[in-house]
C-alpha cells in the first residue's frame, strides 16, 4: 500500500447463495480523490461497499484503509471513515440531534458544537430537534450524510447518495461533496448507477459489471477523443456481454 | 475500552428514549404500591396480619424475578438485536470504529444495567410500600431485603444473556420474544415433570436469593450454584457472540 492510497482493495471476491456477488476486484483509491463506483443494478456495488465497511466479509482478498486491515484492525481502519450504505437509516423515535449525539460518542476528539456544525452543513439545523419519524426522505438522506461527517473523516463512502432525492436535494448533496473534497481534502468513494451524476462529481471512476471491475480511470482520460461516458460504458461492457452470450 | 463505554452509553440512551421504558419503570414502582394497599385492606378487613412490612419486598422480588423482569429482558434484548436488524439501524453502529465483540458486549452489559435499575427501583418501591402494612421494621430485615435484591441480579444476568442469544436467531423481535418465553416457560415447568432435571436448568434458580436468606444453605452450595450459573452464562454468551460476529448485513 502506497502512502498516497486512502484505500487499497486486493483480489476481493464474495459469492452469495444466488450466485451474485463480486469477483477478484482490485483497486486503489488515492487521498483527495472522488472515486465513483459505477455499474448497473445488481453489478455488485453495494456488496463491495459493504465489504469495505465490514458489514459483510469477503470470501477472499484484503482491504486496507489508511494502512489498517478492515478484517484485523477494524477500529483503526474505521476511525477516519464515515459512510452511508444502502439506505439512509436513523433511529426514528429520536431527534436528528440525538442521532448525531449517539454517532459522536465514538470519537473522543470532536470539538464542542460539531453536531450543530454538521447539521448546518447539510441544511438541517432548523429541524435538528424534530423527531426523525417526521423527516422526509431527503431530510433522512441529509441526516445520514451528517452522521457520516460527524467525525470529520478523511474518507467518506456513500452508496447511491442522491437516490430518491428531488433535483434540489441532488444539487445540495453534490455541492456538499464537492465543497468537502475541495476545501477539506476529504476522499470520497461514491457508488451510483446514474452516469451523469458520476460525470459531474467524480475525478476517477471504476466500472463494475457482473461483479467484476471491468475498467477504471480518470474521467478526463476516459472521455478522450470526444466520446461520452455512455459510449465509454457501452464499449467497456461489450466484450463481457459477448463473452456471456457465447457461454 | 473507549468504544465499549461509548456504546454502553448509547444503548442506555436509546433504552431511555423508548416510550415503553417509562411505562415499565412506572409499573415497577406502582405495582408494589397497589399490592401493598390491597394486602393492607384485606388484612384489616379480615383482622389478620399475615404479611409484615419487611417481608413485602421479598414477595415482590419473587414476582419480579419469575415473571416481570425476565419478560422485560426478553423484550429489550429482542429490540436491541432483532429489532435493530429489522429496522436496519444495526448498520449505524456496525460502521463505527467499534468491533462486533464490543458491540455485543455493550448490548449485554446494557441489559444487565437495566436489570440492576429495575431491581433497585423495585426494592425501593416495595420497601416504601411496606409502610402500608403492619409495621415490624428492623434494620436486619431491610438488609436481608437489600441483599436478596442484589443477589437476584445473578440469575437475571443469565436470563439477559440467554435472551441476547435467542435474539440472534431471528430478524423479527416478536418471534424472538415468543421463543424466549416458550423456552423459559418450558424450563420453568420442567422441575414439575422431572424434578431431578431441575438442578441443570439455569432458570430453576431465578429465586436463588431465597437460599441466601437465613442460615439454612451452606456456602459451598451457594458457591456451586453460582459457578453453575456463571458457566451457563459463559457458554450462552459465547454462542451469542459467535452468531453476532458472523452475521452478514
Amino acid at each position: 500500500m502506497t502512502e498516497q492510497a486512502a484505500m487499497t482493495i486486493a483480489h476481493i471476491s464474495k459469492t452469495y447463495k444466488n450466485g451474485r456477488g463480486v469477483r477478484d476486484v482490485s483497486l486503489s483509491v488515492n487521498k483527495g480523490e472522488i472515486f465513483g463506483l459505477f455499474g448497473p443494478n445488481g453489478s455488485g456495488k453495494t456488496t463491495l461497499l459493504k465489504i469495505m465497511t465490514g458489514l459483510c466479509t469477503a470470501d477472499e482478498g484484503a482491504i486496507h484503509i489508511f494502512g489498517h486491515s478492515i478484517s484485523e484492525q477494524f477500529e483503526g481502519a474505521m476511525a477516519k471513515v464515515g459512510c452511508v450504505i444502502e439506505t439512509a437509516d436513523a433511529y426514528e423515535y429520536m431527534s436528528g440531534y440525538a442521532n448525531l449525539k449517539l454517532a459522536s460518542r465514538f470519537y473522543n476528539d470532536l470539538p464542542s458544537g460539531r453536531i450543530e456544525e454538521v447539521l448546518e452543513l447539510v441544511g438541517l439545523k432548523a429541524y435538528g430537534h424534530e423527531k426523525v419519524s417526521g423527516y422526509s426522505l431527503g431530510m433522512k438522506q441529509r441526516l445520514a450524510l451528517a452522521a457520516a461527517l460527524i467525525s470529520n473523516p478523511k474518507l467518506i463512502i456513500l452508496d447511491e447518495p442522491t437516490n430518491g432525492l428531488d433535483i434540489e436535494g441532488i444539487i445540495s448533496v453534490r455541492n456538499v461533496i464537492l465543497h468537502l473534497a475541495e476545501h477539506q481534502g476529504m476522499t470520497f468513494i461514491i457508488s451510483s448507477h446514474m452516469m451523469s451524476e458520476m460525470e459531474l462529481i467524480c475525478t476517477r471512476i471504476g466500472i463494475l459489471f457482473g461483479g467484476q471491475l471491468i475498467g477504471q480511470g480518470e474521467i478526463g482520460e476516459l472521455l478522450e477523443g470526444g466520446q461520452t461516458m455512455e459510449q465509454y460504458y457501452l464499449s467497456a461492457i461489450q466484450p463481457f456481454k459477448e463473452g456471456a452470450a457465447h457461454v | 475500552m473507549f468504544s465499549l463505554t461509548a456504546n454502553i452509553r448509547n444503548e442506555m440512551h436509546k433504552w431511555w428514549l423508548h416510550r415503553k421504558t417509562k411505562w415499565f419503570l412506572l409499573a415497577i414502582v406502582l405495582l408494589p404500591v397497589g399490592f401493598a394497599w390491597l394486602i393492607a385492606n384485606v388484612q384489616v378487613s379480615m383482622g389478620i396480619s399475615a404479611i409484615i412490612g419487611t417481608d413485602f419486598p421479598l414477595i415482590m422480588l419473587g414476582l419480579l424475578t419469575t415473571i416481570l423482569l425476565p419478560l422485560y429482558l426478553f423484550m429489550t434484548a429482542a429490540d436491541s438485536f432483532s429489532g435493530e436488524s429489522a429496522a436496519r439501524t444495526m448498520k449505524i453502529v456496525l460502521v463505527r470504529p467499534i468491533t462486533r465483540s464490543k458491540i455485543f458486549a455493550s448490548k449485554v452489559i446494557s441489559l444487565i444495567v437495566i436489570a440492576i435499575i429495575t431491581l433497585a427501583g423495585g426494592w425501593l418501591a416495595s420497601l416504601l410500600s411496606g409502610l402500608f402494612l403492619e409495621n415490624s421494621w428492623s434494620l436486619s430485615g431491610i438488609w436481608d431485603g437489600a441483599a436478596a435484591y442484589m443477589v437476584a441480579l445473578v440469575p437475571m444476568a443469565v436470563v439477559a444473556i440467554f435472551a441476547a442469544l435467542v435474539a440472534q436467531w431471528f430478524q423479527s423481535s416478536t418471534t424472538a420474544i415468543i421463543l424466549c418465553i416458550a423456552i423459559y416457560g418450558a424450563l420453568k415447568l420442567l422441575p414439575y415433570l422431572l424434578p431431578q432435571a431441575s438442578v441443570w436448568s439455569p432458570f430453576a434458580y431465578t429465586d436463588w436469593y431465597s437460599m441466601w436468606l437465613g442460615n439454612g444453605v451452606s456456602f459451598m452450595k451457594l458457591f456451586s450454584v453460582f459457578v453453575f450459573l456463571l458457566s451457563c452464562s459463559i457458554i450462552v454468551y459465547m454462542a451469542g457472540l459467535l452468531q453476532f460476529a458472523r452475521r452478514q448485513y
